[in-house]
């Protein structure tokens, strides 16, 4: 952090990439929460190649605060990666007639 | 490459999202699925975890499945994590669904089991001809 309080901090520019099952509404999703917990940063977080389910993530974050840039993408990624079953859903298809 | 904004939580525009769970997570009601009274139909079970997120549980979970009315929809046996549902040609009654139950049962038993009910009501469809039903005579 700067020790000026009136210059703006340097950016840190990190990058983390991942295998997740996750899509970009739940990047969205995620990181809001991670905002709403007091865990984001003014900043912006760059999504250079995400697809649906089991494919490479590669997540690149700007933000004021570097010190805080791997904790901000691990939570990410443990917010993305969802910690395991913890209910079960029917997905009906498109009904046939006889 | 989608840009995805992040603030502060202070920031008055961007109001943390007061519902974490959104629409699909498990411990919301599932919404009926409505059928005319003769299709046949797949469905398929998947795993969900904390944010609503599809798993593939294909390879750790046994699948069963039940109707709470036979007369009116019956499932097959499933394969795997999809089973077949089928209309019998009887419609439900407005408001009382017939209760489609899938139970996803851990190989190891180290969590679960989850169960989800799908409610599925059972319409009739457009006509396609017309019958006399004759009423009780009366004489005259």
């Amino acid at each position: 952090m700067s020790s000026n309080p009136f210059e703006p901090a340097p950016a840190a520019v990190q990058s983390i990439e991942s295998i997740i099952s996750a899509d970009v509404a739940a990047i969205r999703h995620s990181v809001a929460i991670l905002v709403s917990q007091g865990n984001g940063e003014q900043g912006g977080i760059d999504i250079l190649n995400t697809q649906v389910h089991g494919v490479l993530l590669k997540l690149q974050v700007i933000v004021d605060n570097g010190a805080q840039t791997n904790d901000l993408l691990t939570k990410i990624l443990e917010a993305l990666s969802g910690g395991g079953v913890v209910g079960i859903k029917i997905e009906p298809g498109t009904p046939t007639t006889r | 490459m989608v840009k995805v904004s992040v603030i502060k939580k202070s920031h008055p525009r961007h109001k943390a999202p007061s519902r974490v769970l959104a629409a699909g997570h498990p411990k919301h009601a599932a919404s009926d699925f409505v059928v005319v009274d003769n299709p046949d139909d797949t469905c398929t079970v998947i795993g969900q975890d904390a944010g609503g997120n599809p798993v593939d549980i294909s390879a750790v979970a046994t699948l069963s499945v039940s109707s709470s009315d036979t007369t009116i929809v019956t499932v097959d046996p499933p394969t795997g994590m999809t089973f077949a549902m089928h209309a019998v040609g009887k419609v439900s009654v407005p408001g009382s669904p017939v209760q489609i139950t899938a139970k996803a049962t851990w190989n190891d038993g180290s969590i679960g089991p989850f169960t989800f009910v799908l409610p599925v009501d059972v319409i009739s469809g457009g006509a396609t001809g017309i019958k006399i039903v004759p009423g009780t005579p009366t004489s005259h």
